[in-house]
């Protein structure tokens, strides 16, 4: 979590924000605060013409909260005093954001809106012009680095929520089944690439491991294509399942998939081949010496 | 004093088979030691069911290990007994696999037990 960042002195060297520019920060906080009530209102005002609005802060105490929370927010942006805590007070506010799903556009229009509400206030001071013009350097820069640390974090937890459901999908893009003692199936469905194929080989090794199992059964009617890439794929899997001391066995074989096979010229060698899944489980029981009697 | 060198991979005899397991992670000084003492323990016995190679204690092969294991095999062949190689990991198999090793013609079985009815069923068919 920590080394995707700068810390806050990297973070200011990066800015280039200097003690002149947090004291000229420091200097504004009174007037700052007494402004941020109304820029508050006004920001609201803003978001209530936006469809977000309703679907985040509709409700009265949810807005309040928000709004002292933002307040605060700003509060800690006055007192300028950057270091650890100020760097998480920002990441959370990232984090935050990302995990209640409120856009970027929202906030960044917001960072914009303050920003030159901030501008304007500046214009209401009796400082010098030269003053002026380095106060509203020192807020930009300010501004910009909280913008940097938020959109970052708000980034992180969005690519971690990513790679978690990637995940999932990978998991539950193999599915491989004990259907009997020692009988293991995997319906394939899809396209196989060969990230896929080596995570449908991983995966079945391991569970034929976990079972014990002696045949396997690859079903490949849901396949869409069967091409020369694919038929290396399934072959390898093959030669790894009885590697491991299991047979394997490829069902649901279309008549157009066959013909592929033949007319690529593909040599499938001693794979056991079958256009059903009950001929498939036929073969597995056989190989147990066992079978299925009516009774 | 080279006769009491021995390699690290202990040889025993069951149920009319040799099985020899493999514990420690393989070099080729070791194999080829192991190599001269499988072969001359074959042709002491008589009434021998075949060879079962138990790889269950190997976390890594790589191609060569693999390669001298598969001429140790051809050799055992050459004097009319079969091998069976048992236990292989799943991660291991799947490293063989990547690395394009050359699997066919191998019986492999999930555990001894297993082991030993596909020795049973080569026998049987050879009479």
């Amino acid at each position: 979590m920590d080394d995707f960042t700068r810390n806050a002195q990297q973070l200011c060297e990066l800015y280039g924000i200097t003690e002149q520019d947090t004291n000229y920060i420091h200097q504004l906080k009174d007037t700052a605060l007494k402004a941020l009530p109304g820029m508050i209102e006004s920001w609201y005002n803003w978001l209530k013409s936006t469809p977000e609005f309703f679907e985040y802060f509709a409700d009265t105490n949810t807005l309040e909260r928000v709004q002292r929370m933002q307040l605060g927010f700003w509060e800690q942006f006055f007192d300028a005093d950057i270091d650890g805590d100020y760097v998480k007070s920002r990441r959370k506010v990232g984090e935050v954001h990302a995990r209640i799903g409120l856009s970027q556009e929202i906030y960044l229009a917001g960072v914009d809106h303050f920003l030159s509400l901030f501008v304007e206030m500046l214009g209401t001071l009796d400082w010098s012009h030269s003053d002026l013009n380095l106060a509203r350097r020192a807020l930009n820069k300010m501004v910009h680095m909280d913008m940097t640390i938020i959109v970052q974090s708000y980034e992180n937890i969005v690519n971690q929520k990513i790679t978690a459901q990637s995940k999932t999908l990978m998991a539950m893009s193999t599915p491989v089944t004990q259907i009997w003692d020692g009988i293991l199936l995997l319906p394939v469905v899809g396209l196989i690439d060969s990230r896929r194929a080596q995570d449908i080989m991983d995966n079945t090794l391991d569970q034929i491991s976990n079972h014990n199992a002696q045949s396997f059964i690859l079903d490949i009617s849901g396949v869409a294509v069967v091409d020369t890439a694919v038929a290396n794929h399934l072959i390898k899997i093959t030669k790894a399942t009885r590697l491991m001391g299991c047979e394997c066995i490829i069902s649901g074989l279309s008549p157009a998939v066959a013909q592929t096979i033949v007319e690529l010229g593909i040599d499938v060698g001693t794979i056991k081949t079958t256009s059903n899944l009950k001929a498939a489980i036929q073969i597995a029981f056989n190989k147990l010496n066992m079978k299925i009697v009516k009774q | 004093m080279d006769q009491w060198v021995k390699s690290s991979i202990p040889l025993q005899m069951h149920r009319g088979c040799i099985i020899a397991s493999f514990q420690l992670d393989l070099d080729e000084k070791n194999l080829k030691l192991f190599r001269q003492e499988l072969l001359s323990s074959i042709v002491e016995h008589n009434n021998l069911k075949g060879i079962i190679f138990d790889l269950s204690g190997l976390e890594i092969i790589d191609l060569v290990d693999f390669q001298g294991i598969k001429s140790i095999i051809s050799m055992i062949k050459l004097t009319g007994f079969e091998t069976v190689i048992s236990g292989l990991k799943p991660a291991v198999v799947s490293s063989l696999i990547l690395m394009d090793a050359d699997v066919d013609d191998l019986n492999a079985a999930l555990n001894l037990d297993e082991a030993y009815v596909i020795l049973d069923n080569i026998n049987r068919l050879k009479l």
